[in-house]
């Protein structure tokens, strides 16, 4: 379990079954930790997102919800729940 | 991506380390431990169960809000939220498909760059790498998977990749582009046309949709490693897109 031990100081760059796990770069850690809570904005509110960042996008029957690369990295899990069920959505 | 739950159980997951270069994740409710590339349950109680992929798409935002212009956008937590340029670049560099493997890879396949991105697709337990690069060069690639007709989609402005079933009511469709963008594809049967989604907007097939396959992307150490059976696709000598 050597490698366990090391992660705090990694954040992953994970997409389905994908980890690229890299250092922390320059600032300060923020804890690599799940968000179990997730909170939604509709898109005409979503300013900080860039035409090119990639995205996770789901349907939750018809509704649509994205999930920002940049935000996921940060986190490796947000457990949302969708009328489906729960899933975690990963990078 | 996947849904949160095995055997009947809705899990929570905390991240759990790496292994092989690959992801790992407790649950809270067993504390069985998961690899991501291959779902299953590695120790714990629930050793040797699999998770199940949720169906999802990556893409860019510019495609996923044209697409969808009410959607729901996940709201960045306070100080993550000051990360965001930082870590977009890093997302970037890391699709490059430049690098060497991450220590710790449990056995390395070298018909790839190990960094090479592919969209894995498993279909009735016949896996097969698509490497993005050979996707940017076709665009659009009909398939079998053993006797199942595939069809893959690749939008190159964004970068979107889509998979489907290519049958209908039992009949076999191929399909083409009809531009350089992949806006839509035509099959080959029906002249119908198709908007990248899967679904059929004019001609004798309107209103049908074909049914999606979940395309994992991975880097090439990744998906190789935990699926070591993969077949690779190659694009066509020649193709110009």
């Amino acid at each position: 379990m050597k490698g366990l031990q090391a992660t705090s100081a990694f954040v992953g760059l994970c997409l389905v079954g994908l980890c690229y796990p890299q250092e922390q770069s320059s600032q300060k850690s923020l804890p690599y930790t799940t968000v179990d809570h997730p909170e939604f904005i509709p898109a005409a509110r979503a300013h900080f997102m860039g035409g090119d960042d990639r995205i996770i996008g789901v349907m939750d029957g018809k509704i649509a919800k994205a999930y920002a690369a940049s935000i996921l990295t940060q986190h490796g899990v947000v457990q949302d729940r969708l009328a489906a069920g729960p899933i975690a959505v990963t990078w | 991506m996947f849904r949160a739950q095995a055997k009947g159980k809705a899990l929570e997951f905390d991240t759990a380390g790496v292994i092989g270069g690959n992801e790992v994740f407790k649950d809270r409710q067993t504390g069985s431990r998961w690899q991501q590339s291959s779902l299953e349950a590695i120790s714990g109680p629930l050793k040797g169960e699999h998770l199940h992929l949720f169906p999802f798409l990556l893409t860019n935002w510019s495609e996923w809000h044209k697409v969808h212009p009410d959607t729901l956008v996940l709201k960045p937590t306070p100080g993550y939220a000051d990360r965001l340029a930082e870590k977009n670049a890093e997302i970037k560099e890391g699709l490059s498909g430049k690098g060497v493997a991450p220590p710790g890879v449990l056995r390395q396949d070298r018909r790839l760059p190990p960094k090479a991105m592919v969209l894995g697709l498993d279909v009735n337990g016949v896996d097969r790498a698509f490497p993005l690069t050979a996707l940017r060069a076709v665009h659009l690639v009909n398939e079998r998977f053993g006797t199942t007709p595939v069809v893959i989609v690749h939008q190159p402005d964004s970068d979107t990749t889509t998979a489907f079933l290519a049958r209908l009511k039992g009949q076999t469709l191929r399909f083409e582009a009809v531009d350089a963008h992949v806006s839509g594809m035509i099959d080959l049967e029906t002249r119908s046309h198709w908007d990248p989604y899967g679904l059929c907007i004019s001609g004798q097939l309107r209103g049908s949709q074909l049914d999606s396959l979940i395309l994992e992307p991975e880097y090439w150490f990744a998906w190789s490693e935990f699926h070591p059976d993969t077949s690779i696709f190659t694009a066509p000598a020649g193709s110009a897109r």
